[in-house]
């Protein structure tokens, strides 16, 4: 099958859509589809077409063109666009859909007998959805749509309630290949924070927590691994709460390095305040055997089953998060229980082939629909 | 309201800027950031429209052009032209006298209904900021 992923970002770019997408191509040239791409370069200075594996690379200047309003670059990159998708002639179009670059995708569909799939990764509660959006045409004119939690299918089916025949979930999956616990120590306990540093990760009611359990138990470290707007305020908030000390602003890391941290943390909690489209951190969490605290938000309750995986608490409660936090310190057998179960879960609900699997039999349906 | 055939119109507005791209047209109001497109005979009609042809003579020219009748294009260009106005996107102008034959069309083409596509979401889907929960992204250099 001819295979045409429409992604706002990809290889060599890093982030969690960019680097799914990347592994998913693969895994499907090596189950013999034919695959390209058409991407953005992001801000990275990349060349407009390259083949990487074995999988032909497209790249327009669409954000520029949009947010410039640039009609010359618009033209320009609609029209190669038509041209690729002439000669390349893709069964399917699969649109990871987290930009209005998607409207170069719809301009230059008419009278193509391709396949639309839309996988909305992102959450989009609250998005203006009405007539003459392209949010909606995006969702309505799509052959089929993909939410990656059954929270985020109940919100896109909540914007656009005609599509919900045409709208299933495909979890996430992480291809990182399965690894063990590296050493995770309960005697001097880190607690671990990765993402964005920005309000909305509720990092900030980690180092509020903190106090309470550092009474419990001296020894424990929080580290927070990322950067973002919210940094200096949360670097201000140790000091005020007097923690600053046991509290390591790791910066960006490599995501290379992230499963190394991840597997020396006695727990990784994910405080996130906003609805998670799903919760890749804590999957990672339960690929390297860790348990898991998790606000119930979103599709986190979906990846982080409580007192399985994991414990969950509500939104914006530094007090539960306390709680949970000594719950785990003080029981390592309840700790190891959750993050075995963990491992479990993401080798078989989780796992990348399957994955892989669910993708091929929607391209499949829609194909032959 | 109605249209009368024989007015034409013209693109309005100091905020409005188009482009024909391979008879499609895509319009962008440059305060809003309102897209908007117009493929296939909506597109040709835009052609028309910038050219000051009045709306017959512009349903005539889809008719030649496009596997369509006379009455049917004269209709659907009269609904074109009303929702360009309700986006304000043409104002009337004075009837100009009628211009010179189109090109002669050998082969007519398919015929779609012409339509205003419009995105009035652009600005709110250029600002979604994916949370990317999980892999944190790498600090990238500036594009050369």
């Amino acid at each position: 099958m001819k295979i045409l992923f429409w992604t706002e970002l990809y290889w060599p770019h890093i982030g969690g859509i960019e680097v799914r997408s990347h592994r998913l191509a693969v895994a499907l040239k090596a189950r013999d589809h034919e695959v390209a791409v058409i991407t953005s370069h992001g801000n990275l200075p990349l060349s407009d077409r390259e083949c990487h594996e074995g999988i032909e690379v497209r790249r327009y200047p669409f954000q520029e063109a949009l947010s410039a309003k640039r009609l010359d670059l618009l033209a320009a990159a609609r029209k190669a666009v038509q041209e690729f998708k002439r000669d390349f002639r893709p069964d399917l179009v699969h649109v990871f859909f987290t930009d209005p670059g998607v409207m170069f995708h719809w301009m230059t569909h008419s009278g193509s007998a391709a396949r639309t799939i839309i996988t909305v990764p992102i959450g989009l509660r609250g998005s203006q959805c009405g007539d003459g959006t392209l949010l909606r045409q995006t969702l309505t004119q799509a052959d089929w749509v993909v939410a990656i939690s059954q929270a985020m299918r109940s919100d896109v089916i909540s914007l656009a309630p005609e599509i919900e025949g045409r709208c299933s979930v495909i979890y996430n999956s992480l291809d990182i290949g399965i690894r063990s616990n590296c050493g995770a120590s309960f005697d001097t306990p880190t607690l671990l924070c990765v993402g964005r540093v920005v309000r909305e990760k509720g990092f900030d009611l980690a180092i509020q927590a903190l106090p309470e359990i550092l009474r419990a138990r001296p020894e424990t470290r929080l580290l927070i691994a990322g950067d973002g707007p919210a940094r200096p305020e949360l670097e201000a908030q140790a000091i005020a709460l007097g923690v600053a000390g046991r509290v390591t602003f790791a910066g960006w890391v490599d995501p290379a390095e992230i499963p190394g941290l991840i597997g020396r943390a006695a727990v990784v909690v994910v405080p996130s305040r906003w609805r998670e489209a799903f919760g890749n951190v804590a999957l990672q969490a339960m690929q390297m055997r860790r348990p898991v605290i998790a606000t119930a938000t979103g599709g986190l309750p979906e990846v982080v089953l409580h007192e399985v995986t994991g414990l969950l608490i509500p939104v914006d409660d530094a007090t539960a998060l306390v709680s949970a936090t000594l719950r785990l310190l003080k029981n390592r057998e309840l700790a190891e229980r959750l993050g075995s179960a963990g491992k479990r879960i993401a080798e078989t609900r989780f796992a990348f082939d399957a994955y892989v699997d669910e993708h091929e039999r929607l391209y499949a349906r829609m194909k032959n629909q | 309201m109605t249209i009368d055939s024989s007015s034409c119109y013209r693109p309005c507005g100091e905020n409005l800027a188009s482009t024909i791209i391979d008879g499609d047209a895509v319009l962008v109001n440059l305060a809003t950031g309102v897209y908007y497109s117009l493929d296939g005979a909506a597109g040709a009609a835009w052609e028309m429209i910038e050219k000051g042809r009045s709306v017959a003579a512009i349903a005539q020219l889809l008719s030649a052009r496009y596997e369509t009748t006379a009455e049917q294009a004269l209709a659907d260009v009269g609904n074109l032209v009303l929702r360009l106005l309700d986006e304000n996107l043409i104002a009337q102008v004075e009837t100009q006298p009628p211009a010179g034959a189109e090109p002669v069309v050998e082969q007519r083409l398919p015929y779609r209904t012409p339509e205003l596509a419009m995105y009035t979401d652009m600005a709110d889907l250029l600002a979604l900021d994916p949370p990317m929960p999980g892999l944190v992204t790498a600090p990238t250099p500036e594009r050369k």
